[in-house]
């Protein structure tokens, strides 16, 4: 019977040593690998996203989106992955766009494994005399207003949306069309369900001085107006069209004046963004309003300003917070400052309004 | 009758007389996959080194105390193990290199080079002996591939190891880089082989 | 540090080598297959050549039927004696201790020696060159030079010289008859390594015909009979042959008396 139990027990100390091993390489040298692959993620990510200090990762029904803020909390860019079948293998790509998802910023290929020499110069294309990454740079700034589309052997026209397929690697260059287009929708349909997230486009503070606004210092496109000795700071689209206004409301905190930038749509029913310019309230309580350090959302008061619903013309102090009804909640702790800055919000909106749409248009 | 090798001849004979690809024609399945380029193929036979290296120590090592009714089921854990710790390394410390070897590292442990090695002799033969032949038959296979790999890059883009060696005018073949550029490359190399041995013995 | 991944690691990988190793136990004694411990020993003492000229599926096969005792162990001519006396001992038999057999090429018309016929351009085979009338060699007995022989040697011990005539290694040639088997003429045949004096051709046709295509062909002259009065060499269909039965090395050689050279003295006297 003996070698009955040799067999046994040498087989099962085999395994056993193996598991052991094997644990503890795992132990070794999985810090190591995720921390490469966070790497990878985020390199992709600075790339995709340029000029954001901070990113945020928000996943929503399985799908995870990313949100690129400057140093005000200001949103610049959204990206988010798309993932699919390519030619023979798994495509996964980063995207990035801009904060209303109608133009492409960048992409980064992050996974594949196509045919080399052909689907892989999706990724990179060693080949090329003039940008080995041609094919993935066609994405910057691209027009993705309508479904983004690919054409053959001839210059594909960027308004459209339209990039030029790699010659001899027709499916592989689809397949990431198909991917992104896909993943597009996917996203806009999340953002249509969450409208907490913004997609302001508001002004960078550092155009701001003490007195207001400084006319040396707009942003390309952008106004600045002056009636009934109110300033305006108008933000224009593409078009021409106004797509938000900015303006300086001030008034008494707890103990200090505080000074708020105050960014609305263009009809003045939105509060789009706010950002505390001036304040001197009390360190660890009325500063709560803008660093409140009891919740895991420091910034979480200010945030609920953000895409505020004001059309019925006042904001209100209410148990829950309520977008679409201008309802928020105030600072435990910090209630005076809490309700100041909603004070001077609804007398700023109701003045500044009247003036704004009572102004001359010449 | 088969004579005792000298310790030089067990370990020339994985490069030329059996040598595991071109003479035996064993482990063809990574062979045609990674060879794309030269790096790949570099890096796959350096993988294989330390696997079969590894493997054949131990089961030479072990040989009088695995019982050969479990002998296969205790190769192909040991070859398992090792590959997996050579996977998780490469993925680790070289993750550009793991990710060009894709799926195939793992597939090592069904390489039957690794396998057929361990049956024919490590597990036949004292330590120093299945060292010396693992050495011999891993670096045998890893200069093959080398070469198989170098001339599928340089017909079929123009590069040695991402260095360019190709005129500019030069229109790489792209058939190279793919499957049947893979079974032809091989094919000729094994019949240059076949040529050369028939030579040598005429 | 004793991680949780760790206790799992070790807790399925050493269940699934318990579970498997109950199920090969059990499946080992279920589906045990007799097998006369002789064989494994018989086996490990065999050449392990698996040339095949027992004319078993090579070694093992062999050594299960010298075990069933369906096969004697001479019928391994490879076999070296040390290791036929340890087979016997197990078998517990005598071993007949027979004399170790090797090739001899029974020809000597090289390129020089015998005249060409053609030039053969084909495949460099003797067997596929008698598909076409045999190659470029004039005669038509002997040896056609491409190989085939060389080829099927197992064990290395034969060689074409520089005439292209297959010359025996007589210490490394085991007498397994392989390249018997490959000349498709049946220019070499196996003898017992004590005989030494051959008479070197095969061809049949009249001397004057053998002579004008060989210049070393046996043209049946008879003086090599007459000289040793009969006993030993026989001339038929123009043809000498040695009769090793009746020749014996006290009687005088004539290898000097023939005309052509075909009687040639192979190997030396003290060989085993």
């Amino acid at each position: 019977m003996t070698k009955s139990y040799r067999l046994i027990l040498v087989l099962t100390a085999t395994a056993i040593l193996s598991g052991l091993l094997l644990s503890f390489l795992n132990i070794h040298t999985l810090p190591l690998i995720e921390a490469y692959q966070k790497q990878v993620l985020n390199d992709a990510l600075s790339g995709v996203l340029p000029g954001s200090v901070k990113i945020e990762e928000k996943i929503f029904d399985n799908q995870q989106l990313y949100f690129g803020y400057n140093q005000k909390q200001q949103l610049q860019g959204i990206a988010f992955l798309a993932e699919g079948n390519g030619f023979q293998s798994k495509l996964r790509i980063l995207v990035g766009m801009d904060p209303g998802l109608s133009t492409i910023t960048k992409i980064k290929i992050l996974e594949q494994k196509e045919t080399p020499g052909l689907g892989t110069k999706i990724e990179s294309d060693p080949s090329s005399k003039t940008d080995v990454e041609w094919f993935p740079n066609q994405f910057d700034k691209l027009n993705a207003g309508k479904s983004l589309s690919y054409v053959k052997n001839q210059k594909p026209d960027k308004s459209a949306g339209e990039i030029m397929a790699i010659t001899g690697a027709t499916i592989s260059s689809k397949a990431v069309i198909d991917i992104i287009n896909a993943a597009l929708q996917n996203t806009r349909k999340i953002l249509s369900n969450h409208t907490d997230l913004s997609i302001a486009e508001c002004t960078d503070d550092a155009v701001f001085n003490e007195e207001g606004f400084d006319p040396q210092l707009l942003p390309r496109g952008a106004e600045m107006i002056k009636t009934d000795n109110k300033i305006f700071l108008l933000n224009k689209d593409r078009q021409g069209a106004v797509s938000d206004v900015s303006f300086i409301a001030s008034g008494e905190g707890f103990q200090s004046t505080l000074k708020i930038v105050v960014c609305m749509n263009s009809d003045f029913t939105r509060i789009k963004s706010l950002e505390i310019l001036e304040q001197d309230e009390t360190p660890g309580w009325g500063t709560r309003v803008i660093s409140d350090t009891t919740r895991t959302d420091e910034q979480w008061f200010l945030k609920q300003f953000q895409n505020l619903n004001v059309a019925t013309g006042t904001i209100r102090v209410g148990a829950t917070a309520n977008r679409q009804d201008g309802i928020v909640q105030t600072i435990s702790g910090a209630t005076i400052s809490s309700e100041a800055i909603i004070n001077i919000l609804n007398v700023a909106i109701k003045e500044y309004r009247a003036a704004y749409l009572n102004r001359k248009v010449n | 009758m088969a004579t005792k090798k000298s310790y030089a001849g067990e370990f020339l004979k994985g490069l030329w007389d059996e040598n595991p690809v071109l003479r035996m024609q064993l482990g063809l399945c990574p062979t045609l996959a990674v060879t794309n380029s030269a790096i790949n193929g570099f890096s796959m036979g350096l993988a294989v080194i330390f696997t079969l290296v590894m493997s054949s120590t131990i089961i030479s090592l072990a040989r009088n105390i695995i019982p050969k009714e479990v002998r296969i089921p205790t190769f192909i854990i040991v070859i398992a193990t090792f590959v997996t710790i050579a996977d998780k390394m490469l993925a680790a410390y070289f993750p550009d290199i793991s990710k060009a070897l894709g799926p195939f590292v793992p597939l090592i442990v069904v390489n039957c080079i690794i396998m057929g090695r361990q049956e024919a002799f490590a597990s036949k033969n004292p330590v120093g002996r299945a060292i010396i032949d693992a050495l011999g038959m891993s670096i045998g296979f890893t200069i093959t591939l080398t070469i198989l790999g170098s001339i599928r890059e340089l017909l079929g883009v123009g590069t040695i190891f991402a260095v360019q060696i190709m005129p500019s005018s030069f229109e790489p073949w792209m058939v190279m880089v793919l499957q049947p550029g893979a079974f032809l490359t091989l094919g000729l190399m094994i019949g240059v082989a076949n040529w050369i041995n028939a030579r040598r013995t005429k | 540090m004793i991680d949780s991944s760790l206790i799992y690691a070790v807790v399925s990988m050493g269940g699934l080598g318990l579970f498997f190793a109950i199920l090969i136990t059990l499946a080992n004694k279920k589906l045990h297959v007799e097998e006369d411990p002789r064989i494994e020993l018989i086996g490990d003492l065999l050449p392990g050549a698996n040339c095949g000229s027992c004319g078993y599926a090579g070694c093992a096969n062999f050594a299960e039927n010298l075990a069933g005792g369906k096969s004697q162990l001479n019928e391994c001519p490879v076999c070296g004696a040390e290791a036929a006396e340890k087979i016997a001992q197990i078998l517990g038999v005598e071993v007949e201790s027979g004399e170790r057999q090797v090739a001899v090429v029974m020809c000597q018309g090289g390129d020089g020696t015998v005249k060409k016929k053609a030039e053969y351009e084909g495949i460099q085979s003797c067997i596929a060159a008698t598909f076409v009338s045999g190659g470029e060699r004039a005669c038509s007995y002997g040896c056609i030079g491409y190989g085939d022989c060389v080829a099927a040697c197992p064990f290395d011990a034969i060689h074409m010289n520089e005439k292209r005539i297959p010359v025996v290694d007589r210490e490394k040639c085991t007498g397994c008859g392989k390249c018997v088997e490959a000349c498709p003429l049946n220019v070499i045949e196996l003898h017992p390594i004590s005989h030494h004096v051959f008479v070197l051709c095969r061809n049949k046709d009249s001397g004057k015909n053998a002579r004008a295509v060989c210049s070393a062909a046996c043209i049946g002259c008879k003086i090599c009979e007459k000289a040793v009065d009969g006993i030993g060499f026989n001339v038929t269909d123009n043809l000498a042959v040695v009769d090793h039965k009746k020749y014996t090395k006290e009687l005088v050689l004539p290898t000097e008396k023939c005309p052509t050279k075909c009687i040639v003295i192979v190997g030396q006297a003290d060989e085993k």
